[in-house]
């Protein structure tokens, strides 16, 4: 710039041979002294105008102003979102040419700072969803930051539609300056860009100049519009100044206000919209992501039915056993790494003698042309180390040779070559100790947990001669040995009585080791001719002979007692450290390697149906299962109009006073037949839904009780494949962890569908709870008396600790025995509670009371039970539209439907309840369990549930039907098949109404096929949540959630009433706004 | 463009209104109002400045500054703005601008709280670390918002001896509105804040000869690498400084990107987790400030508290979060701590490689040495 300035001309001066005509007034006419001077103060310069260069050029070009082209922006709001999509390719533009450049301006500078707030939450909210595992959670990361921003761009709106409701202004009016950047009109409120204005309607479009001047005949109709609206007087000076002022004010007020609110409303409206937008947002990811899931597998589905006949029956089933085809048909990857690992860890370097080098070169020439051994052989021995007398085969290149060796079996290479290949390179594979525990190590890492340990425990433990030591017979072993007698017997000596010690003869002090002839004559008597190794029981042999030979020598000296003793036990010490040291490992390379392949493709597949039941049934963050658990105890919570402080009481409290508070609403709702219906027939409809969704799931899994699917079919598969190829020692472990596998899912929806269940029975409970008492203890006091002491010498006082009825009236009674129940069923649903199981410690009642079972037996019944009538009926209609509708006045297709739905949840009910009525009463505890073994068992012991109903289908009663196939579905994993055939078989004979049984068969179905107490686990594994448990955490969910609304929505109201305040307060007139016109005329002003 | 010698050849006398200007050297040929004024010399009675004049970028300075300005924001800006002031500001506009930030953070947070779970003791836990790493979160962001600017305003300052916060104070007339100013006379701006409208005049000296009054302006060429004989030092650097001005407030505002998510993602790593805040406070209240405590134990603990407290589990996060307890956490850990890295290097590079005088067309002709004129006129 210095230098542009400096190079323009004005001083240079005129040279003396140019000739320029006058000019009248022109400065350089006028004589010097003529111009003026009005400070003579200060230095004066003469001044002479510049020549111009080229005349032609020197008008400054570019310099003269442009029209002004700024403009007012009306756009809907499609438009500027575009716009602002458009700006944010700006910004990135600004932001390359300031930071890459050093070009810019202050808008663009600014620009740049938006987009790096934006870069940066965007940054941030990815960093936040990859810490997250759920797309759930990642998704929500970024709606939060969505929301946050919208929320941000929507509060000045809605400020600014209530200002420009109330005044006409529109405080977030932009335009366009004439450099093309988009400002807002009231941005600084010291620059006031009027001329915007001037072509702009009555109503604030801006309009061509044409199109105007054809409307309009004065400029600014929009301000003296405004100015109308704002109450501004007509008859004064300026009065589109005085508009534009005006709603200069009104800017800054409106601005203000969105400053001081946008703090609070900016987090509040991000907060309930995000919470709004989760439900459609999980429901998205849910179905997706199943959906997603259950296509992969319907693949796996695919490829199992190609594997297997499936379909047929069990024992003519034609399935390809091949491992690779199973590998390669499933799609299954194994990984590299791991098999490379494994190798190193089973494969070492083969060491070898020279000479045993050179015999191995000569029997590869000679003996082995055309073999596939001897390629991989002669590749071995090419890449040998020789190192004097020592030769080391890489380990790198075994694996190969080992592989081809086994091709040797079927060839015409004589034995004893193939035992002299095997002696000499199987050392590849024998692991000393140390190594042998490496590869332990490897194995129970990569498979702790999984169930697959097992089966390469038992690839170790049943095949002996992997895991068995082993120890070569070699020269090695002869030196070894030498030296360890010589030094155990150094030592023996050293430790006697130095006096002692010199009185020893000098074969003894002198002892040199073992000769050669003696180590072959320990040889000879423990092995065969040829052999070249050992396994453990020959090796305790040669222990025994070796310390016979080797005291052969000193046979015929005369020893001390004490001398012989310590010496013999030094060198038993010794050889067996020696021969520990010697032990060696060898594996079985190929079949180790076949089961590592064939148990990582098990693990790969299960980890692809894991996939699906993370989706759906896992309990797992953002599953089917997880999203309605979030959801339908909520759900059942508000049924029940708990109230806020109730439900403090019960998320906040122990569970036994939680349980009461649910108790008391509980008996409220049963005392109520409308609200119990209404109650009931809801439930009915959520649980439904719920366990709808988990159930279709669990059946693509594990079929039905007819049909098989994935989980069965990969089971019949695998265990098939693993038996055929290792045997079933190593094929029963993989079934197993199938089936462990199959019994996890139907548990799982187990435990759902009782978690829901659980509390409609228990209503239903709730209702009936006096009949169900009455039925337990009598009608009547005398009949109490009878039942529960009629047989026990009533002289002998029981203590009420053991025996819950002790000293109770018939009335005090009743009402214990309600609170009893009413707890089991909110509570504590174990038999485990029951307060008389101690009874049998009562002397001379050793069998406890007789009338103890059937209580037990009853309050099973009513607390997992059957539903009673009414309740099932209301549950059976509960999906009709009316209360008052029912079977008999129903009759369009859409209701039949409804009602069979109805019908369904409440067989299902009934199913679940007799499930767990088994487990309750099957359990591991004193009333069962057969501990008085000398004495009778007591009366518990009588009671089999599961004969009941056998003796009951046997005899024609088909009532109970339907639990005993609930009841065997459950135990399908738990029963061998041919079980499961016998107790179909007794179903369809009972349908049949055959009783012609073979007594044993239904004597095992009673005793061990329907026996719950095989299943040796807890009832608290085996149920869902009781009821309390479950109003728990609902309620935990719902008092959070209520703090949320509580916060959330009283910010969002108490700012909005602020602001709606300010707002009303707007553009009048006040301290700094005193609204003092000058008016045309006075008289007409003094009169306003 | 003005500069010192087109002043002094035309002998322009533009009563420009930066303010309020003091005449009080008359013999200078410069206006007034394009030399600084001295501050001590030019306040009124309260103590504030008369006219317009830079402040010493001191701690004590910057902190009476902050709280100036964050006073004015509920008392002066915002009683002012919601009566309409018709000289209301932009300046005021984003004074008030900055409200939402400190009461919108803390809001978000007591939002997201109440929406946690705090029932049962496992939750309650779990509420408790979600509330850390907040808490944790929002400290983070802001540390790291403050080395992203710091580094680049350091690396301008010790390089090109600009310094990006260098304030002023800006005193505004009082006479001149007809509704009277409510409670307003100075504002505190940053000397550099704008690119267009940079106010040049403050960097010039008082004194009589342009070696005098050019001083500021040749101490920074000469950190540029540009020669104290260079045409007009203080014209010939303004392009530069603006050059520079506007790449460092790019990359403050870029770096600053990297570093807040540099800072959430560390906030959010389990090595937070192991230290309890009550244990902290404990440390703090009784082991450092409390009493009864040995000299040697207080240093101990202050110990305790920047190193087990601080230090370990910022370092132990770092390195968390480059791993990542997850393939997608451990790529975004890794790629957010490099490009971190990459961003500053690459602005540093920019910084000092690209706004250097050598690299741009200096115009020394020794023509126009204004120094002989000076003293020939004077």
């Amino acid at each position: 710039m210095a230098s542009l300035i400096n190079s323009i001309p004005v001083q240079k001066p005129q040279t003396q041979g140019t000739v320029r005509p006058a000019q009248p007034n022109h400065l350089s006419n006028l004589p010097t002294a003529a111009v003026s001077n009005p400070f003579p103060q200060v230095q004066t310069y003469s001044y002479l105008p510049a020549k111009p260069l080229s005349p032609g050029n020197t008008r400054p070009k570019g310099v003269r102003p442009h029209k002004a082209s700024g403009h007012i922006v009306k756009e809907n709001i499609f438009e500027s979102a575009a716009s602002t999509v458009k700006s944010y390719a700006n910004y990135a533009k600004y932001f390359y040419n300031a930071a890459f450049k050093g070009e810019g301006t202050d808008y663009s500078v600014g620009k740049i700072n938006d987009l790096a707030i934006r870069t940066g939450s965007l940054g941030i909210a990815a960093v936040l969803a990859s810490s997250k595992f759920f797309p759930f959670a990642k998704g929500m990361e970024f709606i939060g930051l969505g929301t946050w921003f919208a929320s941000m761009a929507v509060w000045p709106q809605i400020i600014g539609a209530a200002i420009k409701a109330k005044t006409g202004v529109d405080i977030n009016q932009k335009y366009i300056d004439s450099y093309g950047r988009r400002k807002f009109v009231y941005e600084d409120n010291l620059y006031r860009p009027m001329d915007l204005f001037r072509h702009v309607d009555e109503k604030g479009r801006p309009l061509s100049e044409e199109e105007y001047y054809q409307k309009y005949k004065d400029d600014y109709a929009y301000l003296s519009a405004t100015a109308d609206k704002l109450g501004i007087p007509k008859n004064i000076h300026n009065r589109n100044e005085a508009a534009m002022n005006k709603m200069g004010q009104i800017a800054v007020q409106g601005k203000t206000i969105w400053m001081l609110t946008a703090g609070v409303m900016t987090p509040v409206i991000s907060s309930i919209v995000a919470d709004a937008l989760q439900t459609p947002l999980k429901n998205g990811i849910e179905k997706h992501r199943y959906n997603k899931e259950l296509k992969e597998l319907e693949k796996i589905d695919d490829a199992l039915y190609e594997l297997a006949d499936l379909q047929s029956p069990f024992d003519s089933r034609k399935i390809e056993t091949n491992i690779d085809t199973v590998i390669e048909k499933l799609g299954i990857k194994i990984p590299q790494l791991p098999e490379q690992e494994l190798n190193s860890l089973i494969i070492k370097d083969c060491e070898l003698t020279k000479s045993e080098f050179d015999r191995l070169k000569k029997i590869s020439e000679e003996n082995l042309a055309g073999t596939q051994l001897k390629t991989a052989l002669d590749n071995a021995l090419n890449n040998a180390v020789i190192n004097g007398e020592k030769v080391t085969l890489p380990k790198a290149n075994m694996p190969e040779v080992l592989t081809a060796m086994q091709s040797l079996n079927g060839s015409n290479v004589s034995g004893q070559i193939k035992d002299e290949l095997e002696h000499n390179l199987t050392r590849a594979q024998k692991l000393d100790k140390k190594e042998f525990e490496r590869l332990q190590k490897f194995i129970d890492d990569r498979y702790a947990g999984t169930g697959f340990k097992d089966a390469f425990d038992r690839l170790v433990k049943y095949e002996m001669r992997y895991t068995e030591p082993h120890i070569t017979l070699s020269d090695n072993l002869r030196d070894g040995l030498s030296q360890t007698v010589k030094k155990a017997i150094k030592e023996a000596v050293a430790n006697m009585d130095p006096e002692f010690a010199a009185t020893l003869p000098d074969a003894v002090t002198n002892y040199q080791g073992v000769t050669q002839e003696e180590f072959s004559k320990i040889i000879s008597r423990s092995f065969n001719d040829g052999a070249k190794e050992m396994n453990l029981i020959a090796n305790n042999s040669f222990e025994n002979i070796a310390k016979r030979v080797i005291a052969e020598r000193f046979a015929n000296i005369n020893l001390d007692e004490d001398a012989v003793d310590m010496i013999a036990e030094s060198i038993n010490k010794h050889i067996k450290k020696f021969m520990n040291s010697q032990r060696h490992f060898i594996i079985p390379q190929q079949r180790m390697k076949d089961l590592f392949r064939f148990i990582e493709a098990n693990k790969e597949i299960i980890s692809r149906i894991e996939k699906f039941e993370a989706a759906s049934i896992m309990n797992i963050s953002e599953s089917i299962t997880a999203n309605n658990w979030n959801k339908i105890p909520q759900e059942y919570l508000k049924l029940l109009k708990f109230t806020n402080e109730e439900i403090a009481q019960i998320a906040a409290l122990d569970s036994s006073s939680a349980s009461r508070v649910i108790s008391q609403k509980y008996e409220q709702i049963a005392a109520d037949p409308k609200q119990y219906e209404e109650v009931i027939k809801k439930m009915t409809k959520y649980a439904q839904k719920a366990i709808e969704k988990e159930a279709k799931a669990a059946e693509k899994l594990i079929g039905t009780a007819e049909t098989s699917a994935t989980l069965s079919n990969l089971k019949d598969l695998m265990s098939a494949v693993g038996g055929s190829n290792f045997g079933d020692n190593i094929g029963n472990p993989v079934s197993e962890f199938y089936r462990t596998t199959i019994f996890d899912v139907q548990n799982k929806l187990r435990n759902t569908i009782d978690s829901l269940v659980r509390p409609i029975k228990g209503l239903d409970t709730f209702r009936n709870i006096d009949k169900i008492v009455k039925d337990i203890l009598g009608y009547t006091a005398q009949e109490y008396s009878d039942r529960v002491y009629g047989h026990i010498d009533r002289n002998i006082k029981l203590n009420p600790n053991y025996h819950m009825f002790e000293g109770l009236s018939y009335e005090q009674a009743t009402e214990s025995l309600k609170a009893y129940i009413k707890d089991i069923v909110l509570d504590k649903n174990d038999i485990n509670n029951w307060t008389t199981k101690f009874e049998h410690n009562i002397p001379g009642v050793k069998r406890g009371l007789k009338y103890s079972l059937e209580i037990v037996k009853k309050i099973a019944d009513a607390v997992n039970g059957d539903m009673s009538a009414e309740t099932e009926e209301i549950i059976k209609n509960a999906f009709l539209k009316n209360a008052q509708e029912s079977i008999e006045n129903i009759n369009s297709e859409a209701d039949f439907a409804k009602r069979a739905l109805g019908e369904e949840f409440a067989k299902l009910c009934n199913q679940n309840n007799a499930i767990m009525r088994f487990r309750y009463l099957a359990l591991e505890n004193k009333l069962t369990r057969d501990f008085l073994k000398d004495e009778r068992p007591n009366y518990m012991r009588d009671y089999t549930p599961a004969a009941k109903i056998i003796d009951e289908i046997c005899t024609g009663n088909n009532k109970n039907l339907h639990v005993l196939e609930a009841l065997l579905n459950e135990r399908k994993t738990e029963i061998p098949l041919d079980g499961i055939a016998v107790v179909k078989k007794i179903i369809q004979k009972g349908k049949g109404m055959d009783v012609d049984l073979t007594l044993k068969e239904i004597e095992s179905a009673k005793t061990w096929y329907l026996n719950f107490a095989t299943s040796n686990k807890a009832i608290s594994e085996m149920s869902g949540k009781n009821v309390t448990e479950f109003f728990k955490n609902a309620a935990e969910n719902v008092r959070s959630r209520n703090k949320w609304s509580k916060l959330a929505y009283g910010l969002l109201a108490g700012t909005t009433a602020l602001t709606a305040l300010a707002v009303a307060l707007v553009g009048k007139k006040n301290y700094f706004n005193k609204d003092i016109y000058e008016y045309k005329n006075p008289q007409q002003g003094a009169g306003q | 463009m003005v500069t010192v010698s087109t002043l002094v050849n035309n002998s322009v006398n533009n009563h420009m209104s930066y303010g309020a200007a003091v005449s009080d050297n008359k013999k200078s040929k410069i206006d007034l109002n394009f030399q600084a004024h001295d501050s001590k010399k030019t306040k009124n009675k309260e103590g504030r400045p008369k006219a317009d004049c830079l402040v010493e970028n001191t701690f004590v300075n910057k902190m009476k500054i902050n709280w100036d300005k964050t006073t004015a924001i509920p008392f002066v800006h915002f009683p002012r703005g919601l009566g309409g002031a018709p000289d209301y500001t932009f300046f005021e506009f984003l004074q008030t601008a900055k409200f939402p930030y400190y009461v919108g953070g803390p809001i978000l947070a007591a939002l997201f709280y109440a929406g946690v779970k705090k029932d049962n003791m496992i939750a309650g836990n779990a509420a408790k670390n979600v509330a850390k790493h907040m808490a944790l979160g929002v400290g983070l962001y802001y540390l790291g918002a403050a080395v992203a600017k710091s580094i680049i305003s350091n690396t301008v300052k010790a390089a090109r001896g600009i310094d990006l916060n260098q304030p002023y104070v800006r005193v505004i007339p009082t006479s001149t509105n007809q509704t009277g100013v409510f409670k307003k006379d100075i504002e505190y701006h940053k000397l550099f804040e704008s690119v267009d409208f940079t106010y040049w005049p403050l960097l010039y000296k008082k004194g009589n000869t342009p070696k005098e009054i050019n001083e500021n302006y040749a101490k920074i060429a000469k950190k540029y690498g540009i020669d104290e004989d260079a045409n007009d030092v203080d014209s010939t650097v303004k392009p530069l400084i603006k050059k520079t001005v506007v790449m460092a407030r790019a990359w403050q505002y870029a770096l600053t990107a990297f570093y807040v998510t540099l800072g959430i993602g560390m906030a959010n790593q389990p090595a937070w987790e192991k230290s309890s805040p009550d244990g902290f406070k404990k440390t703090v209240t009784e082991g450092i400030f409390g009493k009864n405590v040995r000299f040697m134990d207080r240093l101990h603990n202050t110990k305790v508290m920047l190193y087990n407290y601080m230090i370990k589990p910022f370092g132990k996060s770092f390195v968390e979060f480059w791993k990542g307890h997850s393939k997608a956490s451990s790529i975004a850990g890794k790629s957010v701590i490099l490009s971190s890295a990459a961003a500053t290097l690459t602005a540093l590079g920019l910084l000092l490689g690209s706004t250097s005088g050598r690299r741009h067309k200096i115009e020394n002709s020794g023509t126009n040495k204004i120094k002989g004129e000076v003293k020939k006129n004077g």
